[in-house]
């Protein structure tokens, strides 16, 4: 199948942890996205990221300060 | 002989949930490595990770997952939380209750980093003598303390706990909790208690895998990585990460046992660890009773403190390997004999030449075991008066002269 990239808002961590909190939160409460290798353009302490659609981003940063999700940045990306 | 009557729970869980198998032959099958890939494989076993260490702070009462670490046992996370904290002269202080796993460590620190190891020492009834602890913290940098004697169960309540650790950082040491013993037996809220470091091991009460164990460093401790290594993170790094768990976690995790770790712990979580105090209370009650009902019987440690689920003793005239052998080929009873990596409880207790036979329990253990126990060793106790009082009738006719330990340690051999 061959893979088209899109725009998505990808999330990084400082730790695996971090990011597998994240996973489980965003699954709990239905959000979009999915756990990927950190690109390559974004210097961050994990190698775990988050990528979902640009338009759950809102969503995210309201569930991550609701839940107290640890994250680095949120990063703009054509993948 | 019917079959095993595990009581030697105290050196690990032999009877498991049969949960705690199945993860781990699931993971192993399913499995990949954690942090190093993210395909099914890698994240089902970043997500046991995940899910286990969330788990398990959850049942230890602290607030901060990420900063709890694996290790492969109870061992290699005390190494890392001493061998982590102790700078070059630092003074350390442990206790009489300490087992080689943190005793080894301090005498290394001692021996190769010039410090000064002090001790709380216990009494002869096992207590420790916890009214000179503000003397020994004068300047100390760690206090490292034992939950529960691995030897005799005596247990710190948690004021002493709290009162331990109050005092520590009065005079501003740092606090690591041995949970060797109590981890998934005795509640242990490790926030509420306010320690800084706690150890745990998987495989004895929480019931999980030999091979899995933890640390749990509080929020704002610094501790040393005692390994370095890869993580699946900041691989441009010349050291280990600052960040948590990764900071102490080098090399590819036991996901497989950890796997299993999760299934035991979210099996003791769901059945309650009160209500597994409960029955290991009980059947302690009725161990010490029995055996102490018992001639030559001697029952090591005080009945009025709080306990773990285990109990030393000795049988007159008996060695404790040749008791514990005994109980083993003759009922089928699993007992642990010798000096039980206790060195300075057992030279406290005055069985440092002798040892002591422990007997250990747990949730799978039953009172009808426990009463199996009692029998056998009073069976055994019984003849060997009968073999002592045989043994001076006919030393008595022939003139007298075997003793009668001896002649009954004869008997038995030759009986063999």
């Amino acid at each position: 199948m061959p893979h088209r990239r899109s725009r998505k808002a990808v999330v990084s961590f400082a730790s695996t942890h971090a990011a597998m909190a994240c996973e489980s939160a965003c699954h709990e409460a239905g959000l979009a996205g999915r756990i990927i290798p950190t690109p390559v353009a974004i210097r961050a302490d994990c190698g775990l990221a988050w990528a979902m659609p640009p338009e759950a981003r809102a969503d995210f940063e309201a569930l991550a300060q609701a839940r107290g999700l640890v994250y680095d940045a949120i990063y703009d990306l054509e993948l | 002989m019917n079959q095993l009557i595990y009581l030697n729970c105290a050196a690990t869980s032999l009877r498991r949930p049969p949960c705690v198998a199945e993860a781990v032959v699931r993971a192993m099958s399913s499995g990949g490595n954690a942090a190093r890939g993210t395909s099914v494989g890698e994240m089902s076993s970043a997500r046991g990770e995940y899910a286990c260490r969330e788990a398990l702070a959850g049942l230890l009462g602290f607030g901060h997952p990420d900063r709890l670490v694996f290790a492969a046992n109870a061992t290699q996370a005390l190494n890392t939380a001493i061998m982590g904290v102790a700078r070059p002269g630092d003074v350390l202080v442990g206790t009489d209750w300490d087992h080689n796993s943190i005793l080894r460590p301090l005498h290394e620190c001692r021996d190769f980093r010039g410090c000064e190891v002090r001790f709380v020492t216990a009494g002869r009834d096992g207590q420790l003598d916890l009214s000179r602890l503000d003397d020994l913290l004068d300047g100390a940098r760690l206090l490292c303390l034992t939950h529960a004697s691995n030897l005799t169960g005596d247990r710190l309540t948690f004021g002493q706990v709290r009162d331990a650790v109050a005092c520590a950082h009065d005079h501003g040491a740092l606090v690591l909790l041995d949970c060797s013993q109590t981890a998934g037996c005795v509640p242990v809220p490790m926030d509420a208690m306010g320690v800084d470091l706690l150890a745990v091991t998987g495989h004895k009460a929480l019931m999980g895998p030999t091979g899995t164990g933890a640390l749990l460093v509080a929020p704002g401790v610094d501790v040393h990585p005692l390994l370095s290594g890869g993580t699946g993170v900041l691989s441009f790094e010349e050291h280990q990460p600052a960040a948590f768990p990764e900071h102490l976690e080098a090399g590819t995790l036991n996901a497989h046992g950890i796997a299993g770790l999760l299934a035991s712990v979210e099996w003791i979580a769901k059945k309650r660890v009160d209500t597994i105090q409960a029955h290991d209370d009980v059947l302690r009650h009725r161990l010490v009773e029995g055996l102490q009902a018992i001639p030559g019987v001697t029952v090591y440690g005080r009945e009025d403190a709080p306990h773990s689920p285990a109990v030393a003793m000795n049988l007159a005239g008996w060695e404790s390997s040749e008791l514990a052998d005994a109980l083993a080929q003759d009922y089928g009873i699993a007992t642990r004999a010798g000096a039980h990596c206790a060195p300075r409880m057992h030279c406290a207790l005055g069985t440092q030449d002798l040892g002591a036979v422990r007997l250990s329990f747990g949730w799978f253990n039953t009172q009808e075991e426990i009463d199996l126990a009692v029998e056998a060793v009073a069976e055994l106790a019984a003849e060997d008066a009968a073999e002592d009082e045989g043994a001076a009738a006919g030393g008595a006719a022939a003139g007298g002269a075997a003793a009668g330990g001896a002649a009954a340690g004869a008997a038995r051999e030759a009986g063999a």
